[in-house]
Formats: C-alpha cells, structure tokens, sequence
C-alpha cells in the first residue's frame, strides 16, 4: 500500500473503531454483548494502530531520508563560505540546515523510543 | 662613769632579769594547770568506762537468760508440731477408715436391698430433645470458622477483588485511548500518545488477567467457604441452644433436688467428688448450683465416665470447654 492508500486506510478503520463504540455505548456492562462488543472495540483498535504503525514507519523513513540529504547539502554550503564567496550568510544557513538535520534524525530516534 | 650611775645600770639590769623569770614562772604554771585539769578529766573518764563496763556486763548475762529461755521455746514448739503431725496422721487414717467403712456399708444396703443410684445421667422424654437441641447447636458452633481461618479466607478474596479492580482501571483506561483514537488526527501527537498508552494498558490488562484466572479457583472457594461460615453463624444465632441449655438446667436442678429429698444415692462419679452424699448445711446453694453445672457439663459434653466426673480434661482449641471445666474444678475445690 502506498502512502495514500494507508491513509485511507486509517481513515476507515477510524470510521470502524468508532461506530463500534458507539455500539458499545449503547450496551449494559457486565452482560455478554456488552463482552463481546468491547473485544470487537480491542479487535478494531489493533487493526487501526497495526495501519497507524506502518504510517509511522514511512514518515519516519522519510525523515531520516531528509536528514540525510541535509548533511551534504550543509557540508557544500560550509566549503563555499570558507572559500570566500559570501561568508556570514552561508555560514549561518550551514548551521541551519545541520541543526535540522540533526532535528530530523532525533526526533526519529524519539519516535522509534 | 659615776657609782650612782653603775648603781641604777645594775638596778635595770636585775628588774629585767627578775621580769624574765616572772615570765617564765607565769608559763610553767599554766601549763601545770592544764596538766591538773587533763588529769581530772582522764580520771573522770576512767571512771565511765567502768560503769560502761559494768552495764555491758549486765545486758550480757541477760541476752544469755534470753538465749535459754528461746531455746527452750523452741524445742516445745518442736514437740508440739510432732505430735500435731502424729495427731493429723492418725485422724487421716481414721478417716480412712471411716471412708471404707462407709463405702462397704452403702454396697452392703444396695446389695441387700437393691438400692440403684440415681441415675443423674438420664437422657428421658423432654429433656432428651432439649441435649439433642443443645447438642445440634454445640455441632454448629463448633463447625463455625475461627477468626483466623475467616481472616485468611477473607484475605484471598480481597487480593482477588484488588486484582479484578486493577485489572478492570487497566481495560477502562485502554478503553478511553482506543475511543480518542476513532477520532485523532492520524500522525500528531494525541494519536502517538493513545496508540502508546492503549498498548501499555492492553499489555497489564492481559498480564492482569492471567493472574486472576489462576487465582480465580482459590477466590471461589474462599468466597464459598466464608458463605457457607456465613449460613452457619446464622444458623447458630438463630438456634436458640442457650434457651434449651437453661432449661436443661433447671430439668437438672429438680432432679438433683429430688434426690437429695428422697435420700437417693448418688452415683459414684458425684459421690468421689467433694460434693459427696448429702450438701452441707452451711453451702447448700452453692453445692446443689455446682451439682447442676457438674451434671449439665457430663450431658453436654457426652462424659459418660463412670469414676471421673469431668472426663478427661478438654483440648485447647475448645476454648468455652476448657474455661467451664477450670470453673468446675475450682468450684468443686471450694467445697472442699
């Protein structure tokens, strides 16, 4: 499934989990429909959280992806300002762009924790 | 230097020597004074210790007359206890005796005119049914739990309830996420916090679960048996056994009044007792409330021994058993 289609996906299994709460909150605790019902919410939940893992696995893919790609991007910008060219504003957008590499790469880390 | 003048230097020259001499005769006869004085009150002193003396002397010969005269005491008072001893052997042997001679003389009278003791044991009519009742409700009391077996009963249902009631805040708290998760925004952050926190509680839920089904058994059969303990004790209030123990008594009372009316004679088990044949005159009230208590102890408690009145004594673990048999035991030692 591409990222679209998870979304989706989730998107519907919200509409699941919550018409089967509704259903729940309709019932009497302590009765066997009430017990059924309720394993039918955990069911839906599962299923739900099993999409919204895999949503979170590509956005974190992603963004580990960007961190990457920031790091030469900052390594260049640093080499242009220590050649000369134009050295205050280069250096501070190398910094820039090394922190939010740095940003993405942890709060992946984060995440995954 | 003129004669007159040597003269008068010569004069001076002998009144200070005469003044010296003065002097030192003045000294020499003070202290022979104190001498003087010394000696009279050495003399003096001299003089007590001798009636010092004179009255230890005195008191000495008199704590020796003392000394004699409680030796003589003492050796009559020996010999009056001997022969009070003498005295209370032979008055046991006699007693003895007149025991025996006693006992024969009741066997002679029962043999050669058929007296039966009275049987004071006598389980008849309505006092049979009101020992069943008092019997039925002692079975219930004694099947009753003791307050540590309750405790220990009780203690494993509430770990148990405590368990479910953990468990039970686990599955309402997962709840809870699962519901925000039907509806947050897929990707922010209340839906990482519910998704994390509906894991965690599913996880102690199940943890939970498992140990309550392996408890489950155990809580059954603590709630049954604290239920079943529960049925008993109401039984037993409900059963009126002290009503039927009074009435006992009082069945008891007449009969034991009755014998002693009719000159009966009592069974061997009584009679061994120190409330022997007949009450005596002084304790009569005392004698006949023992009696009964002695008599409603053998029924209640099924002594059918026909020489020991109590039975053998009671365990400990029957608590109101052992007390009755100490009241008993002391009572009977009063009318001693």
């Amino acid at each position: 499934m591409n990222p679209a289609e998870l979304w989706d996906e989730a998107a519907r299994r919200q509409r699941v989990l919550a018409r089967r709460h509704e259903r729940l909150a309709g019932l009497s605790p302590d009765t066997p429909a009430y017990e059924h019902q309720l394993e039918r919410v955990f069911v839906a939940t599962d299923e739900l959280i099993v999409v919204l893992d895999e949503i979170e696995s590509i956005a974190d893919h992603r963004r580990l992806m960007s961190a990457a790609a920031l790091v030469p991007v900052a390594l260049v910008l640093a080499a242009v300002a220590a050649a000369g060219a134009i050295p205050a504003v280069l250096w501070f957008t190398a910094a820039v762009t090394v922190a939010t590499a740095a940003a993405l790469a942890l709060s992946t880390r984060w995440r995954a924790a | 230097m003129t004669e007159a003048a040597e003269v008068e230097e010569q004069l001076g020259e002998a009144v200070r020597r005469l003044r010296v001499e003065l002097k030192q005769a003045q000294q020499q006869y003070a202290t022979q004074a104190d001498l003087a004085r010394l000696g009279r009150e050495l003399a003096k002193i001299r003089e007590d210790g001798r009636a010092r003396d004179g009255q230890l002397k005195r008191h000495g010969e008199r704590f020796h007359a003392l000394d004699q005269r409680l030796g003589q005491a003492l050796k009559t008072w020996e010999e009056l206890q001997e022969r009070a001893n003498r005295e209370f052997a032979r008055s046991r042997r006699a007693i003895r005796q007149l025991a025996g001679h006693t006992r024969w003389l009741e066997t002679r009278i029962r043999l050669d005119q058929a007296i039966a003791p009275v049987d004071l044991d006598a389980l008849d009519g309505e006092l049979k049914d009101l020992v069943a009742y008092v019997h039925e409700s002692r079975d219930l009391r004694a099947r009753l739990l003791t307050p540590e077996q309750r405790a220990e009963w009780q203690q494993l249902v509430d770990d148990f309830v405590a368990l479910e009631g953990v468990a039970a805040e686990h599955r309402r708290a997962a709840v809870e996420s699962s519901r925000t998760l039907a509806a947050a925004l897929v990707g922010g952050g209340r839906q990482r916090r519910n998704s994390a926190g509906y894991r965690r509680r599913r996880r102690q839920s199940g943890e939970l679960a498992e140990r309550i089904e392996a408890t489950r058994p155990a809580a059954r059969e603590a709630q049954a048996a604290l239920d079943a303990d529960e049925r008993r004790k109401e039984e037993y209030r409900t059963h009126s056994g002290t009503k039927a123990g009074a009435a006992i008594a009082e069945h008891l009372r007449a009969r034991i009044d009755e014998a002693v009316r009719a000159s009966a004679l009592f069974p061997a088990w009584f009679t061994i007792t120190e409330l022997g044949h007949q009450p005596p005159a002084e304790r009569a009230a005392q004698w006949r409330e023992t009696a009964t208590s002695l008599l409603l102890y053998r029924i209640t408690y099924r002594v059918t021994d026909p020489m020991v009145a109590l039975g053998p004594p009671p365990e400990d673990g029957d608590r109101q058993r052992v007390e009755w048999h100490d009241r008993l035991t002391r009572a009977l030692r009063e009318l001693a």
